[in-house]
């Protein structure tokens, strides 16, 4: 018979200093997370299309019409980098409320991004989740790069975004469920439009392993399940779809 | 290279070599270890953005567990996902070693069924508690005691000390 360390210890076995093959994995990395992108346009561009007939225009994924975005505000940003009004979302945690706002990322190529934050005391920000959009253009009609929930500093932060158009209201299906998020004009630009989904609103996957779990917060890599997309005017019109792409 | 590039392969370069040896005592295969280990690592750069502040590492176990899992149910010609396979290389060292220790090792996670070989790796190699084996696995925390117990009976290992050195009575 042998005893458990000795077993332990023989799982543990010789080590081995070959690298990973970085470069690869990066690689396949970067096409898988495309990939996944144009899946999640392909599925909201056909449900759009299901719901509001032929007549909706849909934005293709891979040839997105040539449209000359309009710039984005000079208005300052502050010195902790909100830019515009915060907007408030309603969500307490610990009994502090969740804060979204824009700023300025510090990407080349991007002139945009929402953050949401925990208003600490005396409206002063604590912890931020940041979002931004590298993939699309940042300023392109329709929906951009989502932020997903998440933990972070023992908070749990909603699913956020923004969407560039005269959005008035904003849905997307979870688990097959019709959910819909709150919206807010961004001060500085009417035509951009901040939202954020409740906690309770989005499914996901938890790690029922992960200590969080325990105490009923969002634990690591959780998968939102978030589909069909979609935003509409005031009269009900379908808008454009864009690129809604849920990430950390 | 970007600061989040950085940082992933600052990750990938201290996790790669545990989560290769863990899909190896899961297999039994170098080749089809290292496949597993790094498809992980490319899921998890895919979703580096959105895991990195979190718990990275956890991350891409349950994704390699997975992984590994849906190829219990599988024939071994097919890819368990879609994701492209990274190529082939020469291997640095055979990972099984050549010591008989490591044979002996081999030798026996082989004679166990796929669900008792993970709970064994996953409850001794990655030291996870039962009920984190049960929610990995999605088996009940009584099925992982069960299944230890008995992979633990048929590798003659006691939990009582012993000074029989690993594979010397083979």
């Amino acid at each position: 018979m042998t005893d458990l360390d000795t077993f332990r210890n023989a799982l543990e076995g010789p080590g081995d200093s070959l690298p990973p093959a970085l470069d690869d994995i990066m690689g396949a990395g970067r096409r898988l997370r495309l990939k996944r992108r144009l899946a999640t346009v392909t599925v909201a561009a056909a449900a759009l299309v299901v719901a509001a007939g032929s007549t909706v225009t849909v934005w293709q994924a891979q040839a997105p019409p040539a449209v000359q975005a309009a710039a984005w505000p000079t208005s300052a940003s502050a010195p902790d980098g909100t830019w515009g009004a915060p907007v408030r979302t309603g969500i307490k945690q610990n009994g502090r409320e969740i804060v979204l706002t824009a700023f300025r990322p510090d990407h080349p190529g991007v002139g945009f991004g929402v953050r949401a934050c925990v208003e600490e005391a005396g409206g002063k920000l604590g912890t931020c989740v940041y979002d931004f959009d590298d993939a699309a253009p940042d300023r392109s009609p329709g929906f951009h790069s989502v932020g997903a929930v998440a933990n972070e500093g023992g908070t749990d932060f909603p699913m956020y975004g923004y969407y560039v158009g005269p959005a008035a209201s904003v849905t997307a299906t979870s688990r097959g469920k019709v959910v819909a998020a709150q919206t807010a004009q961004w001060s500085e630009d009417p035509d951009v439009v901040l939202f954020w989904f409740p906690l309770d609103q989005v499914f996901l996957k938890p790690d029922k392993t992960h200590p969080n779990y325990a105490e009923h917060k969002v634990t690591p890599g959780e998968e939102p399940d978030m589909a069909n997309w979609a935003a509409f005017d005031a009269d009900g019109n379908a808008l454009p779809v864009g690129t809604p792409v849920v990430r950390g | 290279m970007a600061r989040g590039d950085a940082e992933f392969a600052a990750f990938a370069g201290v996790s790669f070599p545990r989560l290769r040896r863990a899909a190896f005592l899961l297999t039994g295969n170098a080749a089809q270890a290292e496949d597993a280990a790094q498809a992980a690592l490319v899921k998890t750069y895919a979703a580096w953005r959105r895991v990195h502040r979190q718990d990275p590492y956890a991350y891409t176990r349950r994704v390699m567990v997975n992984h590994l899992k849906d190829q219990w149910r599988r024939p071994v010609r097919e890819e368990a996902y879609e994701q492209e396979r990274i190529p082939d290389r020469p291997a640095g060292r055979d990972v099984a070693g050549d010591v008989t220790q490591q044979r002996w090792l081999l030798d026996a996670l082989g004679k166990l069924a796929p669900r008792e070989r993970a709970v064994v790796v996953l409850r001794h190699f990655f030291d996870l508690s039962e009920q984190q084996v049960a929610a990995e696995l999605d088996i009940a925390v009584g099925s992982v005691k069960s299944l230890n117990a008995r992979a633990l009976g048929k590798l003659r290992v006691t939990l009582d000390p012993s000074t029989e050195p690993l594979g010397a009575s083979r």
